[in-house]
């Protein structure tokens, strides 16, 4: 029986052939996805009661799939003709089926996205609509258009309605400034931080004025450190490095440093717990000051932290700082899939969602802040702010620097980051060769992104 | 080796009906199987992204793989490390446990039901809570290990033991290998143990000269499959650890899930996995290779 | 004397089982604790039992609950397992106790077709069952396992169908049983403990099983378990995680029900008879 696996090769070989016919039947499917600009509303100018029904999908908490669905519910009573079939569910795995759905063509008519991913969605294929093209059916008019095209404007076309804000943010546990009697700054600088930061681990080694997280590091910490030291982030907007060996080399430093002096927590007594700081004992247990997070984590941050209060200060900023490396963001996008039968309909459905004083109160800050001023206006006249995030919000705006290009969010080169990131950490690389390698990966990835671009 | 065999062989029309029984196999395989293999086979051929229509690119992601990917290697090594370390423990433990409990006692079956739980649990969502609590810094088997007097260990925080500990979930789930050696054990004919008692064999002799010969069958088709399915093993890795610290548990699963779904690289994962795949066969043809030399078949050996 | 060998073995089997079911034990404990404490302490004891997770948890968060997932799961298990088993049985069988030409070939891609990671065979999968038109249905689970196409479950039979010696088959040929009469008088009796098993794996596999489920499975009223359970966990909002717990208790449940009572088959079978006789 064995010969047969060497036969195996061979078979291989004579499938290869037939897969070739195979597939160019198949591949009308894959390229369902590309289908440039084939799709018509094909809704449009029919009855006003023909049946509809459009599907909508996305990931979340309880209290998110509570909300969008007495939403639905509301607007499916008030539009007899429409339905809305609701596919909600986790976050894991979601962009995956998201890829597989429009790989297939597939794809729910709308569609939650994260901005981290649009870039990398399409990039390469249009995957939604424009929503300049539907201007007449959504309004667009109060959305900033700045935010708009630093988050959600690619290749000239605006790809989803942004649903809500974020921005960087330092949750402070006040119980803990309060008994270990550190100072409460309005605004800190790394500079304080890194001051007070040891002092607080010469008193006592086992604690530590900040937990380390490395997906803030990778995400938060080194990208903003960087353009506060010399105003840019790490890939300019045409797509060329925003640091050299010298910048890097001072950022790493910086961030060496704070491990060397015990300002932050060891990365190994956090690992198991990256990107979920609210799982991590050292949070829950009020054994830190302070923790670098986003405006919109702070109800899951909070939902964990039992016994102490917390406030919200100014993500840090180096002393002559170039930049503060702040910005707002959106918490997530809504986009349309262009393959969709009903996009009028689906159009109409997500101007109510963001126009409508019902559904904006019933969604609330679901989504986190929304963007639309009278919608902001509209919920805190009903008290549906919350009044920490909403302060801690203002705060980051008021200190807002330019944003970072589209590119910064690249998944692969956050790998790299991460990588980099932990290296120095762990204290396997220096900071010059650390830099050294983020300059020769980047660069590598960098190109090789380029040529797929093409 | 006996008279069946003759008839066997010389009735053709009893041995074609051996291909009307495998028959559902062919069908599913051709239907289901063939075409999602030879796809990925193409795939690895091409830039395919999951989004825009494939562009044939030739040997280019084998050659990219080889000589630019810097964690091709490092994820190649981890996965070996992590089968190298997984599956004999699984399977010492499997069989161990599977002996001992081949006893008719009280409350028997509720011992069996124990040692199966952790397998029940599987990939659950509850397992990354579970195993962090474990082995988190004051959990309880550093609670364990200071106990002992031996300082406590960051078990996630040093790459050598957080690859550790996610063979240690995993031979921790060793249930279904242990219920095939129940299952194989409870097929041993008790007479042969019996004529063994007779001639005053002791009884690691008998387990050496009876059961483990018999078991071997059993032995094997485990230690096939717990080898398929650790190469290419990735829950774990997904669920608590991210393939971290330092890449030390970026198992070759988790590195082509990552290339193919997150960074639409779908070509390029095709192209990992027909690597994977040449991997565990070449490991699959060796093991069946092997197996005249220590493998005992019921049947003799005739397949 | 083999009083005291049994006393070692109940003792060890009792120390060893506490170790190992000892996260077990903490899970459950878990599932009874309010939610920062899930994750700020290792303590075994919830400092007060909170009951409410396993109620809250059993509406669901949406418009569906645990009720509609258990059932949902049933439904899709069930006639999967069924399905696996019968197919794999017949498949293996052939495989085991005939000599056809192609068959070295068929079962070498049997084994091959393990080898490949579901992450690049589940694209094109997608595409076959979209054009059968099967997604958002349990049929992406049920007709391919009709068509045994678990090789696992068939190499295992395979395993232990040649652990059976052929004097057996040799005796009903002679007695004028035709081959799929030997199959279900004479080998699948001796084969209990490898058909239990199978569909013990089958059912608790499948009961597990994300990933397949999350990409063929869309509409929120079909979700399984699996599904179910996962489906308020978010990176930027409260997960319930204390929910989750206690769901993933239940979730259990049926499993440890099915090996429960499937185990003394593994006591039963041809032990006790003894085949050579």
């Amino acid at each position: 029986m064995l010969k047969t696996f060497g036969k195996l090769s061979t078979l291989s070989l004579v499938m290869l052939l037939a897969i070739a016919t195979i597939l160019s039947a198949c591949s009308g499917s894959n390229s369902n996805a590309g289908n440039q600009g084939t799709a018509v509303n094909e809704n449009a100018g029919q009855n006003k009661d023909e049946k509809v029904t459009l599907r909508f999908s996305w990931w979340g908490g309880e209290s998110r799939h509570k909300a969008t669905l007495a939403a639905i519910d509301m607007y499916m009573k008030q539009n007899p003709n429409v339905t809305i079939e609701a596919e909600y569910g986790t976050f894991d795995g979601y962009y995956q089926k998201l890829q597989t759905q429009l790989s297939g063509g597939t794809a729910p008519d709308l569609i939650q996205l994260d901005y981290l991913w649009i870039n990398d969605l399409v990039r390469q294929v249009d995957l939604f609509v424009d929503m300049y093209t539907l201007k007449d059916t959504i309004d667009i008019s109060e959305f900033d258009e700045q935010f708009l095209r630093d988050w959600a404007i690619i290749n000239g076309q605006l790809q989803g309605v942004p649903t809500g804000m974020n921005a960087l943010t330092t949750i402070v546990n006040k119980s803990f400034m309060d008994r270990e009697d550190i100072p409460m700054h309005e605004k800190w600088t790394w500079e304080q931080i890194i001051a007070e930061g040891q002092k607080l681990n010469q008193k006592n080694p086992k604690m530590f004025l900040i937990n380390s997280d490395l997906s803030t590091l990778t995400e938060k910490i080194v990208p903003s450190y960087h353009s506060q030291l010399t105003g840019k982030y790490l890939v300019n907007a045409d797509n060329t490095l925003g640091f050299d060996q010298q910048s890097m080399t001072e950022t790493f430093t910086f961030l060496k440093s704070l491990f060397d002096t015990g300002v932050l927590q060891p990365l190994g007594e956090s690992a198991l717990y990256n990107a979920k700081t609210e799982q991590n004992p050292k949070w829950i247990n009020g054994e830190t000051a302070m923790t670098i997070a986003n405006v919109a984590d702070i109800p899951k941050l909070r939902g964990t932290a039992a016994n102490f209060d917390i406030t919200t200060t100014l993500f840090p900023v180096k002393e002559n700082a170039k930049s503060t490396g702040i910005n707002a963001r959106p918490s997530q996008l809504i986009g349309i899939n262009k393959n969709s039968k009903h996009i009028e309909e689906a159009t109409k459905f997500l101007n109510w969602l963001f126009s409508d004083k019902e559904a904006i109160l019933t969604l609330g800050v679901e989504r986190s802040i929304p963007v639309k001023p009278s919608s902001q206006e509209l919920l805190l006249a009903n008290d549906k702010l919350d009044q920490v995030v909403a302060t801690s919000l203002e705060t980051a705006l008021a200190n807002q620097a330019a944003a970072p290009s589209y590119m910064n969010n690249n998944q692969e080169l956050m790998k790299i980051s991460n990588e980099v990131i932990e290296k120095v950490a762990f204290g396997k690389l220096t900071p010059e060769a650390a830099a050294a390698e983020m300059i020769e990966r980047y660069e590598a990835k960098l190109k090789e992104i380029d040529a797929s671009t093409k | 080796m006996n008279k069946l065999g003759i008839v066997f062989r010389n009735s053709d029309n009893r041995q074609w009906i051996g291909l009307l029984y495998v028959s559902p196999f062919i069908i599913g395989l051709l239907v289901f199987k063939m075409y999602p293999f030879l796809a990925s086979l193409y795939y690895s051929f091409t830039d395919f992204s999951l989004l825009k229509p494939e562009k044939f690119v030739g040997l280019s992601n084998y050659i990219y793989m080889f000589t630019k990917d810097p964690l091709f290697f490092p994820a190649l090594k981890a996965t070996l490390l992590y089968v190298l370390f997984a599956v004999p423990g699984k399977l010492a433990f499997a069989l161990l446990i599977a002996v001992i409990l081949n006893v008719n006692m009280k409350f028997i079956s509720v011992y069996r039901t124990l040692y199966y739980l952790p397998s029940i649990l599987g990939g659950s969502v509850a397992i990354a809570i579970l195993w962090r609590s474990m082995f988190t810094k004051d959990g309880v088997v550093n609670q364990f290990i200071t106990g002992m007097g031996l300082p406590a260990i960051d078990w996630f925080g040093i790459p050598s033991l957080a690859l550790i500990s996610i063979s240690l979930l995993s031979i921790w789930q060793f249930g279904s290998s242990m219920v095939l050696f129940l299952a194989g054990l409870k097929q041993i004919p008790k007479d042969l143990y019996e004529a063994g008692t007779i001639d005053g064999a002791s009884k690691l002799r008998m387990f050496f000269s009876i059961t483990f010969p018999l078991l071997t069958p059993i032995l094997f088709f485990n230690l096939i499959m717990q080898t398929v399915n650790a190469f290419q093993e990735f829950t774990a890795a997904f669920l608590i650890t991210n393939g971290g610290p330092l890449n030390s548990t970026y198992l070759f699963g988790l590195k082509l899930y990552q290339d193919a779904f997150q960074f639409a690289k779908m070509g390029y994962a095709s192209a990992l996995s027909w690597i994977l795949f040449l991997s565990i066969m070449l490991f699959t043809v060796i093991a069946f290779k092997s197996q005249k030399y220590w493998t005992h078949y019921e049947d003799g050996g005739k397949f | 004397m083999t009083s005291l060998i049994r006393m070692g073995r109940l003792s060890f089997l009792t120390i060893f089982g506490i170790i190992l079911i000892y996260p077990i034990i903490w899970l459950i404990s878990a599932s009874f604790k309010p939610l920062p404490e899930i994750f700020s302490t290792v303590n075994l004891i919830p400092s007060r039992f909170v009951i409410t997770s396993y109620i809250n948890g059993w509406k669901g968060s949406g418009q569906f609950g645990f009720n509609t997932f258990f059932t949902n799961s049933f439904l899709l298990v069930v006639p999967t397992v069924i399905a696996t088993v019968l197919s794999s049985v017949i498949v293996a069988y052939g495989f085991a106790r005939f000599r056809f030409p192609t068959k070295n070939l068929f079962f070498s891609l049997m084994i091959a077709t393990l080898m490949l990671p579901n992450a690049v065979i589940i694209i094109p999968s997608y595409l076959l069952f979209r054009n059968l038109g099967w997604l958002d249905t349990y049929w992406t689970f049920i007709i391919p396992s009709m068509f045994a196409t678990y090789p696992f479950f068939i190499f295992m039979l395979i395993q232990f169908f040649r652990g059976l010696p052929r004097d057996l088959d040799e005796s009903a040929v002679v007695d004028g049983c035709n081959s799929f009469k030997i199959l279900t008088h004479i080998l699948l009796p001796l084969s209990k403990p490898a058909l239990v098993s199978a569909a013990v794996f089958q059912f608790i596999w499948t009961w597990n099983d994300f990933f397949n489920s999350l990409i063929y499975i869309n509409s929120v009223k079909k979700y399984p378990i699996s599904l179910g359970l996962r489906m308020s966990l978010d990176t930027s909002s409260i997960s319930n995680w204390d929910q989750v717990m206690a769901m993933s208790v239940l979730s259990i449940v049926p499993c440890l029900i099915i090996f429960f009572l499937a185990q003394r088959y593994f006591v039963e079978g041809i032990a006790t008879t003894g085949i050579k006789g």
